[in-house]
């Protein structure tokens, strides 16, 4: 049973179209994200399930029922805004209680459900502030506990992080994750943060331009990007086009720029262009100078940036490309001893390139 | 509400309201001013025939003549006194470090909430004890009491949304307090001082009932149309008001197309 | 800089303004104070602490229901203001940025379109032999001119007309600040059109509709011209009570007591605008 289906959804504006033929299904509790550059067409996509933009064709479903032609009121759906868009005018009780009243729950249930909302959020001694005297993570909590209070059979939420500083979002990350398990809530969450999206996810969704670029779980995502966009967008440094030079026996040799690497990804076709990633963190810093008949290749460091946990070099290869090498900070990684300038010989296993 | 699902009735309501309201305010207008170019001696709906003869008849007469006269006179003088003193006034209360600025600001606008039939009243007698009542030396300070609000609040809003940081640069490059000022702070909040200039003259050029309790023998523009209205309804009255209008609607034009909407110049507050 | 040093700036920017209010503006009003406890006897005025005059205002019957008059005539004003300017703010709202310009343009231009230029158009609709009643006599459909003008009807109709802008601007403004997004939080909460605005719409506009109102109504106490032109004698306003007490019988002392009546009035609106705008922001 789906909480959500958004069937080949477009959405036009005149002759732009912010969001084009987008299928996705959302249930049975899971915690799926929306993740993509700015004006990719999440909002839009998100704002179509609530119910505030009418697709311009395609079908909007929650809980099996088409939705399409249904108001926000009839819909069901708990919406956290970008900026909570608490009622300014009524104190943390009454924005909360705002749901049931509009359901004509009888006052004294309504009391006793916005404090229980309360203090599933932990801001039951705040219920009578008004929202403009709360920070921003208590304002975070009350919309939270305004649209879950109603229980809707689908969360949204549109970068409800984006105006808190790092240390509450971290928090808040956790808070709301562990939340939304508790009560099984299926949840359609909007970022255009991969660690967000890659630590809080079941699943993700990459948008580009307004189109589903690749859909699958954080780890596939971020380590199998189908495509040189998702790849770059998930912040990978190690892009290249490459030649396929020759396939066999599981490895696959292609030249970078004239570099000879191999790489164990299945698929290629020989004489084929295609895009290689190198993982930074599976490179391997071999002798000081590779001898005549080793896989190592030549290279001198270019810079050297110390990243607190770990260290990231970026190498010039003699080849003629830049590369960007990581290793953790522990007393014995080689990275620690390198100076800029200095001439030094990198392996590049095949596990650690893969071919897009 | 504005999503895409909301009821079209409500709307639709909503929008023949305003139809209506829009036909309320600019209908009469362009009734009169086409009531202005009647041939006839008499006014009526349409007229029979057109013409100009009360536009020649208005701007031959002595009477309209020297009114509209004393009227520009009056609104040349006040606008650049009240654009002058109301941006110093408007600069201070923007600038200064002082205590109590939302009190200060509340009594530099406050002749705008005063009735005008009150501040004439005591103006009238102030007026009357320094013996000057029937003159400029009168009209000008009354008129700028009630346009100097005006100024205070459309430079003042464009001060408010003036990023000092450019100020502050311009000193940095080496220019002096005053010149800073006048060379970075007065062209970008040009629009409010525009604003300001326009309101002043338009509310000097209109305003009657300050006037008509301090002039005895002098005759403003609208002192003169108040009589001749009092007198009798004649096709004159409705040219000397299109010619009116054509002067306000040019300036109103200008305040529009500079840009300097109400909300920008800070009436709407 | 040191603070002294902008304080004195201030001072000094704000030195000219404070010169002229106070000869104009308050040194006037205070003389009024003055004034309407002096006593008034065979044309001559003499000064102390009388309450002579603030017995006849309250007692003499006529200026107290001339008072009353004009607060309710205000009072008219402000809710057809209301009830016409609300609608046009929502829809100036929602309109386009183009669309919005232009009813930006039509709510503004009046406002800088001479008052008795107006009032003059609705003469010449509203008169004897205006064009509602002219029409309707060529179509045989009245025997003699109905009474359109020099009564209540005629001046609330001018007034409005006047003063609308003032009660649009200001709830334009407040309607403006509203965050869209807590519309849509009520509406996805399950709120019909209605009771969104009812619950989220209006109670944030409360703001701007105080100080519309405020401002209408101040204005509407203190018109002198348009009731003069469109009620004639008709409709005797505390305005025009107290222009003919001072201009045809020189009884500065009661024009001054019902001058400080109009102000206690206004004064009083403004403390109840204040006490909505409080509640409006407490909820
Ligand atoms: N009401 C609208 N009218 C015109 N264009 C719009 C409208 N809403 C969104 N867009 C456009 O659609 C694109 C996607 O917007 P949005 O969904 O807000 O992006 P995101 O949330 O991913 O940043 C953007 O290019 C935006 O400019
Ligand atoms: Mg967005």
């Amino acid at each position: 049973m789906s909480d959500v289906e958004i069937q080949s959804a477009v959405k036009k504006y005149g002759r732009f179209t912010a969001v084009d033929s987008l299928d996705l299904t959302v249930g049975g509790g899971e915690f799926v994200t929306l993740l993509g550059p700015s004006g990719c067409g999440k909002t839009t996509t998100l704002r179509m399930v609530g119910g505030f933009v009418r697709p311009t064709s395609g079908r909007i479903r929650i809980s099996d029922i088409d939705v399409t032609d249904k108001p926000p009121q009839k819909r069901k759906v708990g919406f956290v805004f970008q900026n909570y868009a608490l009622f300014p005018h009524m104190d943390v009780a009454r924005n909360v209680g705002f749901g049931l009243r509009m359901a004509n729950c009888e006052k004294s249930l309504r009391e006793q459900r916005v404090s229980e909302a309360l203090s599933m959020v932990r801001m039951d001694h705040l219920a009578d502030r008004m929202p403009s005297q709360l920070s921003g993570g208590q304002q975070q909590r009350v919309a939270l506990a305004r649209a879950l209070i109603v229980q809707p059979s689908v969360l949204l939420l549109d970068e409800p992080f984006g105006a808190l500083d790092k240390q509450l979002r971290d928090h808040m990350r956790v808070e709301l994750r562990d939340l939304q398990k508790s009560l099984g809530i299926s949840t359609l969450f909007v970022t255009h943060d991969q660690d967000e999206a890659l630590s809080m996810s079941d699943r993700i969704v990459v948008m580009s331009e307004g189109k589903a670029a690749q859909l699958g779980s954080p780890s596939e995502i971020y380590e199998s990007p189908n495509s040189r966009f998702v790849a770059e967008f998930m912040g990978h440094s190690n892009i290249f086009d490459c030649l396929v030079e020759d396939v066999s026996e599981g490895l696959t040799r292609i030249s970078i720029k004239g570099a000879s690497i191999f790489a164990r990804s299945p698929g290629a076709r020989k004489g084929s262009t295609m895009t290689a990633m190198i993982r930074p963190e599976n490179i391997e810093f071999a002798e000081s100078t590779p001898g005549p008949d080793s896989s190592a290749i030549a290279a001198s460091v270019a810079g050297k940036e110390y990243l607190g946990s770990i260290v990231q070099v970026s190498l010039e290869l003699e080849a003629g490309f830049s590369l960007v090498a990581r290793q953790t900070n522990s007393e014995s990684a080689t990275t620690r001893r390198l100076e800029t300038g200095q001439n030094v010989a990198v392996r590049i296993p095949p596990e650690a390139v893969r071919l897009l | 509400m504005e999503n895409e699902y909301s009821s079209r009735l409500g709307y639709r309501l909503l929008l023949a309201i305003t139809a209506l309201v829009i036909t309320f305010l600019i209908a009469p207008l362009a009734i009169l001013v086409i009531q202005s170019f009647t041939a006839e001696s008499y006014l009526s709906f349409p007229p029979p025939s057109y013409g100009l003869r009360w536009y020649a008849n208005v701007l031959t007469s002595a009477d309209w003549q020297d009114s509209a006269a004393l009227s520009l006179l009056l609104a040349c003088i006040v606008t650049p006194c009240s654009l002058a003193i109301g941006t110093m006034a408007a600069f201070g209360l923007n600038r200064g470090p002082l205590k109590g600025r939302q009190a200060l600001y509340a009594l530099m606008i406050s002749p705008m909430v005063l009735p005008h039939i009150v501040l004439g009243l005591g103006i009238f007698r102030i007026a009357l004890e320094l013996n000057i009542s029937d003159s400029m030396l009168a009209f000008v300070p009354a008129h700028l009491t009630i346009t100097i609000p005006f100024v205070i609040i459309t430079v003042g809003a464009s001060l408010q949304s003036f990023d000092i940081s450019m100020e502050e640069a311009a000193q940095s490059l080496g220019a002096s307090r005053f010149g800073a000022v006048w060379h970075v702070t007065l062209p970008i909040i040009r629009p409010g001082l525009i604003a300001g200039a326009i309101f002043s003259f338009i509310i000097s050029f209109d305003e009657f009932i300050i006037t008509f309790f301090l002039a005895t023998y002098s005759r403003t523009l609208p002192l003169e149309m108040f009589s001749t209205l009092m007198f009798q309804v004649k096709p004159s009255i409705a040219a000397v008001s299109s010619l009116t209008l054509a002067v306000t609607a040019g300036l109103t034009a200008i305040l529009m197309f500079r840009g300097q909407v109400a909300g920008e110049s800070g009436i709407i507050k | 800089m040191t603070e002294a040093n902008e304080n004195f700036r201030a001072w000094w920017l704000l030195s000219p303004t404070l010169l002229l209010y106070s000869l104009t503006f308050l040194l006037p009003v205070c003389l009024l104070v003055v004034m309407s406890f002096a006593k008034f006897e065979n044309s001559v005025t003499s000064f102390g602490f009388y309450l002579d005059n603030y017995r006849k205002v309250f007692g003499d019957g006529i200026t107290i229901l001339i008072f009353w008059r004009t607060v309710k005539l205000s009072i008219y004003i402000t809710v057809a203001c209301v009830l016409l300017g609300f609608p046009v703010a929502m829809v100036m709202r929602r309109a386009s940025p183009r669309g919005r310009l232009w009813l930006l343009f039509f709510i503004v231009s009046p406002l800088l379109t001479s008052i008795i230029v107006r009032n003059v158009a609705w003469v010449l609709i509203l008169g004897r032999s205006g064009i509602i009643n002219d029409t309707l006599r060529e179509w045989g459909l009245i025997a003699a001119p109905l009474p359109l003008m020099y009564n209540t009807f005629g001046v609330v109709l001018a007034v409005v007309h006047v003063y609308l802008s003032f009660m649009v601007l200001p709830i334009y403004g407040a309607l403006q600040a509203i965050n869209p997004s807590t519309e849509e939080a009520a509406a996805s909460l399950g709120a019909s059109p209605l009771r969104v605005f009812w619950f989220v719409t209006l109670p944030q506009s409360l703001p701007g509709l105080a100080a519309g109102c405020t401002l209408v109504f101040i204005l509407s106490m203190g018109v002198y011209l348009t009731p003069v032109i469109m009620g004639g004698n008709f409709v005797l306003t505390l305005p025009m009570l107290i222009t003919d007490v001072v201009r045809n019988q020189y009884n500065w002392p009661a024009a001054s007591a019902m001058s400080l009546m109009l102000l206690a009035a206004i004064g009083a609106m403004v403390l109840a605008s204040t006490a909505v705008r409080r509640f409006g922001r407490q909820g």
